[in-house]
This record gives C-alpha cells, sequence and structure tokens, in this order.
C-alpha cells in the first residue's frame, strides 16, 4: 500500500486516492486532421513503460483533488518529475 | 520420448529411478531457427507443442529469460471455463476446454485434470441478469450454464455457511458450469515442453532477449539475447506482462497494459470444497487443490505494475469477502501469497495475431490465459505456420482495434 | 498420566508449581506453566509425535520454535484451527491435540504401509501415472489422504477481533537481544518505538542459552531492559506478536494472538514505520544424512533450548554431528544436565583447542561424518565415516539421539563473517550476541537516535573506507582466494575491540565488517524506505561499501522530522 503525496494533504495511504490512469498525452485538437490510425492509437495504446511512469490519482478519499505523479513501474518508487505534459 | 505408466514407473523403480529419459535436453543456442518463440510459459510451450505436432515445423527454439514454467504458468490460479460473454469468444474457450480433456492422453503426462464444474455464487441481481445473458449465449456456442437455486448451492458447497437472509449480501442463487475444471499447472507447461522436446524443439532457459532485430526488407530477421543474436525469418512473443517491452523495441506499440494479479493459499486441510467456487459480486473465487489447499484469488491491483508484490489492501479485501461467505475459514493460516504480471488489452480480449512487420506475431492480453493455453497454443502456431489466422483467433487479431470492432470482455472475469 | 522422567529438578523458565492437565493423541499428561506441547511431551520421553507427509515414516520433535519440520498437530474443540508446529502450541488447561496426518495414530500408522512401496512413489510419481483411465479416479482418495488436518467447520471464535492502525519511528521486529538493544537505543532517544516479538516472553535466543552480558546472566540484562522499556511512554511493546507481512513504503502487518485485553481474541496491527528494523534472529540448519529424521534427531540449538528453557533432558545418551564450534558449547550444557555424550562427530579436520576444552574426557571423531543411523520408532544408533573416503563404522554401542549443528562451506572464509551474524557462533570470546547488538546500536545511533554516539573516528573511517569498497567487489565475487586471506586477516582485527562498552562505540567499518553484506542501506525520507536485515531473510545487494558511505551522512534528528500528517491519520 503505497504512501501517496498529495499536493494539499501531504503523504497519504493509497486506499484513500483512487488510480486515474496514466497521464495521457493531449486530446488532439483537431481530430479529423489526424489519420485513422493515429486517432486509434490515441484511443487505445496506453502508456506502458517498464519504469517512470506519469499517472493521474485522485484524493477521492481526502480533499478532492488530482494530482499526477511520477511512479516507476517496477520498483513503484515515486520519483520526482521534469516539468513535461501536464 | 519414454512412456510414461505405471509399468514404467515399476521398471524404473528397480534401477531406483536413476534411469528416467531427461524430461527435456538443454542444447547448445544455434545461432539461427525457422522459428523463435519468446517465453517457455503456457502459451509459448503450447505453440512450440502444437508447430511440431500439427504443422511439423521442429526447426523452433523456446527463449526463456528465467525458468522454465517459471511465469503466470507457475502463479495462475488454474481455473479452467468457457462461460464468457462474447459471440467471439466463447468458441475459443471451448475449444481450449475440449483440447484440455484429452490434453493428458496426448501429452503422455497427468496434468491431474478434475473436471468438477464451477459455480458462481450470485449476491446481486444485475450479476443474474448478466449470467443469465451469458448462459442464453453460451448455449449457442456450446457451452453449458445453469442456474441453481439456494438450496442447489449450499447442498454443493456445504462449506458455504455465510450468506444468509440476514447478511449484507444475500445469496439469491447461482449457475453452474459444468464444463469447468482444474488441473495442476505446472504439469502443463512440462507436459508441453517433454512432448515439444521429443518432436526436436529446443528450450533454452536464462536466455533473455533484449531486442527485436529487423532486416533491411523491414520484416523480422531474428534476436538479440544475452547469449548473442539468434536470427529467425518468424518470431513470436508469447510473454505475458512484457509483451511492450519487447515489441517497443523495434518501434511497435500495442494498445497493452501490465498489471500485477494476485493470489494466495491456505494450509492444506482435509478436502472440502469440491468445484469452483467463483463469487463474483463480493470479488473472490475459491479452488482446493489436491493437495488440500485453498487456493483463493480475487481482484487485481489497480495502475501498472510489473511488479509481482502484494498490496495488503487487495489481499484483506478478498480475505473479507471470502469470510463473509465462509466465516468457518477464519482460523485457517495462510500459507503463501504472490503475484503475477498480466497483460489487458484496451477491450481485455486477448490479441493472436500477426502484425505490421512481417514475421513478428505476438500472443498477448490474456487476462485469465491458463484456460486458453491449449487452444491459444494451438491458433498461433497455425498462424505461425500459415501466416492466416485461424478462424477461432480472427476477432482477436491486431487489426480489431484500427475499426474499433472491440470485442468487450470487461467485468466478465472476477478480476476487475 | 505418566510421570515426567525427563524434567530437570532445577532451572528453566517453567513454573513447576502450576501444572497443567492435556490430551495428546487420547493420552493424559500433565506439564507446567510456560511448557510447549513439545517440551511437555519430552519431559515425558515422548518421541514419535508424527509421521511424514508421503511415506508416513515415524518422525518425532526436531526443533524447539518455528523451524520445526515434522511434527504438526492440530488442536481439538474450540481451538480447532488446521494445524501448526508443535513446538509451538502453548500449553493450557484441558488443551487437546493429536497429530496430523496419521490413521488410527503416530504411533501405530496404517498408511505407513506406503513405505512398502516407496519405490514406487519417488517425488512427482504422480505425473507419470494415474492417467487411466481419468485421474478423477484416483483423485478423491488422494485428496483424503493430503491435507494435513480436518478443516474448521464451524466458526467457533469466542471474542472478537480487533485492528488498529499504527505509527512509529521506529519498528523493531524481534526482542532478542539485537532487538531489544535496537529498540533501547531507539527509544533512549524519544523516538516512538514499537518492539513485536513472537515469543511468550522476550529475549529471543537468550532464553535458550546460558549466556552472559556485562558479567551477568543475560536474562538479567533482559529483564532490565524490558523494566526500561515498558517505563518508557514512547514504547509499546507487543508479546506473543507476528510480523508477517512487509508492504509497500513501510506497512507492516502484526498479528498480536494474545491481546491482554478481555475480550479481545486477537488483533491485526497495520504499522507504517519511518524505520524497520529486522532483529529476527537465526534458525539452525540441520545437516544432511541418510536418515536423518528419525525421532531423536534434533537440533543443537533446540536441545540447549531445551535444556534451559524448558528443563527438560532430551535425551540420555548423545552424538554430535557438527562443522563449527558451536555444538562444543551445546555438549558441555548437555553434559552438565547428565546427558552422556558418547561422541562429537566433526566434519572439520582440524577442531580448535579452545573447543575442545569445553568438553574434556569426550571423544572427538575429527574429519568424520554421521553416514546413517539405526533404529525405527527411535534412534537407537548412528553409524560414522571419514570425511573423505573411509568405511562405515558404528559409534561405541548405541547412542540415543544425535544433535545437529550448523552448515558451514569449510574454505568459504569470505562467509566466515556472515555465517557469525547468521547463525551464533562462539569462535570469537566476545560472542556474536555482542556484536549483533552492537551493530545495531550503532546503526541506528549513527540515524541520530542516540545522544551519546560519539561521531566517527576520521583515520579509522579512511582506511576502512578503502577496504571496505574491495569488500564491496568481493561481495560480487564470492569463493576468491585471495580475498579469502584479506578476510581472514580483517577478522582479526576484531582482537582490539575487546572489552569495548556494548552501546554505541563500535565505529562505522566495523559494522560494515559484521553485517557485510546483509544489509541494504537505510535511505533518507521521501523514498521507500530500506530496512537493516540482521536474519538474511531476504536477498540484498552486497552494501558493505554504501554502509561505510551512509554512516557518514548527516545525522537525522528524527524527533524534530516527524510530519504532523502522520500524527493525523
Amino acid at each position: 500500500m503505497l504512501l501517496i503525496t498529495c499536493p494539499h494533504c501531504g503523504e497519504r495511504n493509497e486506499s484513500e486516492f483512487i488510480h486515474g490512469g496514466p497521464a495521457r498525452m493531449r486530446r488532439p485538437q483537431d481530430p479529423s486532421a489526424l489519420s485513422d490510425e493515429a486517432w486509434v492509437d490515441y484511443l487505445t495504446v496506453p502508456s506502458n513503460p517498464l519504469g517512470a511512469v506519469d499517472e493521474k490519482w485522485w484524493h477521492a478519499r481526502g480533499c478532492g483533488a488530482w494530482t499526477v505523479l511520477r511512479r516507476d513501474t517496477m520498483t513503484h518508487q515515486f520519483l520526482p518529475r521534469s516539468d513535461d505534459g501536464r | 520420448m519414454e512412456r510414461y505408466s505405471l509399468w514404467s514407473l515399476a521398471r524404473n523403480a528397480l534401477t531406483h529411478h536413476q534411469n528416467w529419459q531427461r524430461a527435456w535436453r538443454s542444447p547448445p543456442l544455434k545461432a539461427e531457427y525457422d522459428v523463435i518463440i519468446i517465453g517457455a510459459g503456457g502459451h509459448g510451450l503450447a505453440t512450440a507443442h502444437y508447430l511440431a505436432r500439427n504443422h511439423g515445423i521442429t526447426n523452433v527454439a523456446v527463449l526463456e529469460r528465467g525458468w522454465l514454467g517459471g511465469g503466470n504458468i507457475a502463479r495462475n490460479t488454474v481455473t479452467i471455463r468457457s462461460n464468457y460473454l462474447r459471440d467471439e469468444s466463447i468458441p475459443f474457450y471451448v475449444k481450449s476446454v475440449s483440447l484440455f480433456d484429452d490434453l493428458t492422453r496426448e501429452l503422455n503426462f497427468n496434468l491431474m485434470y478434475s473436471k468438477r464444474s464451477m459455480i458462481d455464487i450470485v449476491q446481486t441481481s444485475p450479476k443474474m441478469r448478466d449470467l443469465r445473458r451469458r448462459m442464453l449465449n453460451m448455449v449457442n456456442h456450446g457451452s453449458t450454464y445453469e442456474p441453481l437455486s439456494v438450496e442447489e448451492v449450499r447442498r454443493r458447497i456445504p462449506a458455504l455457511t455465510g450468506g444468509g437472509p440476514d447478511s449484507r449480501l444475500p445469496i439469491l442463487g447461482g449457475m453452474l458450469h459444468p464444463d469447468a475444471a482444474t488441473c495442476r499447472h505446472d504439469a502443463v507447461a512440462w507436459g508441453f515442453a517433454r512432448s515439444a522436446d521429443d518432436q526436436g524443439v529446443e528450450m533454452h532457459q536464462n536466455t533473455a532477449v533484449t531486442a527485436l532485430l529487423r532486416g533491411p526488407d523491414g520484416r523480422i530477421s531474428g534476436v538479440e539475447t544475452n547469449r548473442g543474436t539468434v536470427r529467425a525469418a518468424k518470431v513470436a512473443v508469447v510473454v505475458s506482462g512484457h509483451t511492450t517491452t519487447i515489441t517497443e523495441t523495434i518501434g511497435l506499440r500495442l494498445p497493452i497494459k501490465t498489471i500485477n494479479l494476485t493470489a494466495f493459499v491456505s494450509e492444506p486441510v482435509k478436502p472440502l470444497i469440491d468445484v469452483i467456487v467463483n463469487c463474483p459480486d463480493i470479488g473472490v473465487y475459491i479452488i482446493q487443490s489436491d493437495r488440500g489447499e485453498l487456493i483463493i484469488g480475487g481482484a487485481n491491483d489497480l495502475g501498472l505494475s510489473f511488479r509481482r508484490d502484494i498490496k495488503q489492501s487487495v489481499f484483506e479485501d478478498a480475505v473479507v469477502a471470502m469470510l463473509e461467505l465462509f466465516p468457518a475459514f477464519k482460523r485457517l493460516k495462510l500459507m503463501r501469497q504472490w503475484g503475477g504480471t498480466l497483460d489487458i488489452a484496451h477491450d481485455a480480449s486477448p490479441i493472436v495475431s500477426r502484425t505490421p512487420i512481417g514475421g513478428l506475431y505476438v500472443s498477448a492480453g490474456w487476462w485469465g490465459g491458463f484456460k486458453a493455453v491449449p487452444a491459444g497454443g494451438y491458433t498461433l502456431a497455425h498462424l505461425i505456420a500459415k501466416d492466416e489466422p485461424h478462424p477461432l483467433i480472427e476477432p482477436f487479431s491486431l487489426e480489431r482495434f484500427r475499426h474499433l470492432d472491440f470485442v468487450l470482455e470487461s467485468g466478465t472475469t472476477t478480476a476487475r | 498420566m505418566a510421570a515426567e522422567s525427563m524434567r530437570l529438578d532445577q532451572g528453566g523458565r517453567i513454573d513447576r508449581a502450576r501444572t497443567i492437565a492435556f490430551t495428546f493423541n487420547g493420552r493424559n499428561y500433565t506439564g507446567c506453566a510456560g511448557d510447549t506441547l513439545a517440551s511437555a511431551l519430552l519431559a515425558h520421553g515422548e518421541r514419535l509425535t508424527a509421521r511424514s507427509f508421503k511415506y508416513h515414516r515415524p518422525r518425532g520433535i526436531t526443533g524447539a520454535g518455528q523451524e520445526e519440520p515434522s511434527s504438526f498437530v492440530e488442536l481439538l474443540g474450540d481451538h480447532q484451527s488446521g494445524s501448526q508446529p508443535i513446538t509451538t502450541v502453548r500449553l493450557r488447561d484441558g488443551l487437546q491435540a493429536r497429530s496430523v496426518n496419521c490413521w488410527p495414530s503416530a504411533r501405530f500408522d496404517l498408511l505407513a504401509l506406503n513405505q512398502l512401496f516407496a519405490r514406487m512413489l519417488p517425488a512427482a510419481f504422480y505425473y507419470k501415472t494415474f492417467m487411466w483411465p481419468n485421474w478423477q479416479v484416483y483423485e478423491p482418495h488422494i485428496r483424503r489422504a493430503a491435507g494435513l488436518s480436518f478443516a474448521p467447520d464451524a466458526d467457533r471464535v469466542v471474542g472478537t477481533y480487533e485492528t488498529r492502525h499504527w505509527h512509529c519511528d521506529v519498528l523493531v521486529v524481534g526482542a532478542g537481544p539485537a532487538g531489544l538493544m535496537a529498540a533501547l537505543s531507539a527509544a533512549r532517544t524519544g523516538a516512538r518505538v514499537l518492539l513485536a516479538d513472537d515469543g511468550t516472553e522476550p529475549g529471543g535466543s537468550l532464553l535458550g542459552r546460558k549466556e552472559q552480558i556485562d558479567g551477568r546472566a543475560a536474562i538479567e540484562w533482559v529483564n532490565a531492559a524490558v523494566a526500561e522499556l515498558d517505563a518508557m511512554a514512547n514504547v509499546t511493546r507487543l508479546s506473543q506478536a507476528c510480523a508477517w507481512a512487509y508492504r509497500e513504503a513501510n506497512l507492516v502487518v502484526v498479528t498480536e494472538r494474545a491481546p491482554s485485553t478481555p475480550g479481545i481474541f486477537q488483533r491485526s496491527w497495520r504499522v507504517r514505520a519511518l524505520q524497520v528494523v529486522i532483529a529476527t534472529g537465526a534458525l539452525e540448519r540441520p545437516l544432511v544424512f541418510h536418515d536423518n529424521d528419525r525421532p531423536g534427531v534434533m537440533l543443537a540449538s533446540a536441545v540447549q533450548t531445551y535444556i534451559h528453557r524448558y528443563a527438560v533432558r532430551p535425551g540420555r545418551r548423545a552424538v554430535l554431528f557438527t562443522n563449527n564450534s558451536s555444538a562444543y558449547e551445546v555438549a558441555a550444557d548437555m553434559r552438565s544436565v547428565g546427558i552422556e555424550v558418547a561422541a562429537i562427530v566433526d566434519a572439520r579436520a582440524a577442531i580448535p583447542a579452545d573447543a575442545a576444552a569445553l568438553v574434556p574426557g569426550v571423544e572427538i571423531l575429527a574429519a568424520h561424518v554421521v553416514a546413517a543411523t539405526d533404529g525405527r520408532r527411535s534412534l537407537t544408533g548412528v553409524h560414522v565415516r571419514a570425511r573423505v573416503g573411509g568405511a562405515l563404522r558404528p559409534v561405541d554401542g548405541a547412542a540415543l539421539q544425535v544433535a545437529l549443528a550448523l552448515d558451514e562451506q569449510p574454505g568459504r572464509a569470505e562467509q566466515h563473517v556472515r555465517d557469525a551474524v547468521r547463525h551464533r557462533r562462539v569462535e570469537d570470546d566476545r560472542g556474536p550476541v555482542h556484536r549483533v547488538h552492537d551493530a545495531v546500536a550503532q546503526l541506528v545511533a549513527r540515524r541520530g537516535l542516540h545522544p551519546e554516539v560519539p561521531h566517527r573516528d576520521p583515520e579509522r573511517g579512511e582506511r576502512r573506507a578503502a577496504g571496505d569498497q574491495q569488500r564491496g567487489d568481493r561481495g560480487r565475487a564470492l569463493g576468491h582466494a585471495a580475498d579469502a586471506e584479506q578476510h581472514d586477516a580483517e577478522a582479526g582485527g576484531f582482537e582490539e575491540d575487546r572489552g569495548q562498552h556494548l552501546v554505541g562505540e563500535q565505529r562505522a567499518g566495523d559494522v560494515a565488517d559484521l553485517l557485510g553484506d546483509l544489509v541494504r542501506v537505510p535511505r533518507p525520507r521521501g523514498e521507500i524506505k530500506q530496512r537493516l536485515d540482521l536474519a538474511n531473510r531476504a536477498v540484498y545487494a552486497p552494501a558493505a561499501a554504501h554502509l561505510a558511505e551512509v554512516l557518514q551522512e548527516p545525522l537525522l534528528d528524527v524527533r524534530h522530522d516527524i510530519s504532523s500528517t502522520f500524527r493525523n491519520y
């Protein structure tokens, strides 16, 4: 059971959060300009690295804040995020 | 292949069992094969067996980074069934069950195959409706599901003492799936390995594939491993959990995410439960192995994970659910807990398919892949041999995502 | 009721005034308060307490605690709950227990007929047969024969279960010498400490040995340590509490089996700790030889425990089989309570003089091994041979008991230190007990929890740093002869530390020496917490060099570092 750092509340138990999936790339501004393949990739292909992944966590049973955190999918350690994406 | 039988056991007893033929060899790794199968798990070994048996292709190497049969084939909770929802899914699993029915004889290896049926214990009306819907579709495809009354459920599962009218979620009834079975999972791996080896297939352990390789024509040309380069015109990726790790070495991204699924066993006790018990409303399933241990599983962990670790909350949820219906189990002791890494595809159905890279095949997304081992191997062997999908796996091609032609099976297993 | 013929008149941590009546396999016995089922039965001279799983071979009591591999029992009546090792059942009035996996009894088991077919039943034989007509013809019979105990058929729990969530600065698992010292060191600085011990009383390995600490009996030291801990408001101490799960981010689950609160049957603690010290001690590994499972073959450490803790003589005449010097202390203890030591079979060619001096008059068979045993329901004899070549020969008449000692591969000098901590040894006259709790005290102290710790000696620190680098490399290349020499040379360096005070005066390099590649480096807060594992329960990377580094890091003052978030859970 991880200890997740909520921006407002600090380190709280994983059980207070709901996992919101990987933080995906931004929704394409103009979907119709994309090829079918690219659009389907956006819809269906997630980030699945053996290593660091950016994830959304919702502090549902706490303050209700959403946060994006970087976690290593092998060690489960939380890692510092560089300033990229949301 | 030295036959296994009571007579060979007796004969070998005379020489204190020192002269048994090795179940499989450890040959030196060659520089080239016709086919490379990455992953000596259930599906990989089954594919090797069927490639040799059904298609006469034997110049095959199965490359395994760890030890043979040490992945999910060693970790699953041995539920063999075909009670799926979709028209595309049910025939595949029906075929797998029928292959399992005859597999002990085909492999000459006692899989301890026990056709003992499964009972879904239903505690909510929506789940009852869902199972009835499945039942109606299963009948169309050669599988069987029968409704049971509460009394019949309790009669067949005497240890089920909870779930009475005063409980939180009283039992409403059940569904019986007579086709369901269990067996010894390790025996499946070893049986396929022994048979494949006997037919000339080579299995190489401690051989980790670090990258896929493409030739100048863009087709697959082989793999890079920790023991050097191995060339082949056909490569199949059959590694649960690490599929994308391997395919992304060649730039192929797949609609798959990797999750962790855990299970645990209790201390061994005298026979108590004869059927496979599944409780979909509260998220736990229980099987008693032939050693007497209760094998217990629940939901998968949320979030991506390649780490086969136990989350206390997931473990407790499964235990709490079990104790609701089987309060007498409170005092039993836990023996082992473990996890396994699974792929789930976007629509929770498997992917057995060619890929945009010629000669590269992928068998992934097996979320509940133990029951599919024979049919998965059977159909993947067909695909590799003929470069055309077997009819049973046409709906599971990678192409289906292009057309948003999902085979939606989310929610049809106890693992969420 | 059978008389307790093997009970010693004095000693032990039992209360002879409080007799307890119990039933085992249908027969009535008495024991004393403080006994386990195993010790009480041994006091009556009962040896055959179990049957093996497949062949139903006669089995007895091998260990004294969780390490017991052979004898499993199930409890009857209200306490029915699957099976457990006979050595972990606390004696209670009205206890009814029976051996599992035998019928009709352990003494006479019909299923022992399996042994007639033993040759047909090798490992994994069932994969090679039972195929025709199909497995399900055989399955019901196999299932009935398998399974160790009867499954509980009703919810017989009287009392409620409770869950507690707990946060602490230091969780110490194990209240043996290392754990008590670690808890004391941490608690004296004001840190919140949770000390969880699986035993019925604290002391761990000290309860089973005649050990001395600071010139007095070890039990006195334990009592003083426990008294000091219990007097501190920042310490919570649990007994009969098993830490059984180590989850992510230092979440440890502890089950308290017999809380003192009336009406609470069991309490489960979900503990989040800043630091975890695992001081669970070491278990002896048995030596392997033909027919090593006869009732009467026991671990040497277990024999010591039965003598000192339970005041029981586990036999009358014994042969010890060993490969290191710890067995000589056991032999001396055995002789002191009237057990005749017929011989010590030592696999080593050269026996250290100080070890032999402990057992004057005992025949020592150097460079010999036990090769076979005699006896059916009980051990009656032992056969030895020279370790290299050599014919089998019986030892001088009948031996009633063999005690086994620790396993070490001669020549693996670099394992010398590792084994010294992992298993108890008496090569160093300060004893491993001292080393271990020195090491923990040092480590805990260096983390800023003990105000009296001197900072490291820069000179000594530098010299050690160089050595540590090499040691780190050596950790990756075990078995290198040159390294073995160096290691031996440095092992000699412990001589100069003799006589130093226990707490806080070890130096960084010495800790690295002691713990070698057992230690995973504690990391600063904010990352997944690492832990100090003195019992080598998990696999760690060689970290001696890293340990030296981390001990040079700035000290953390845990008292001021506690986030209020934790307190608000």
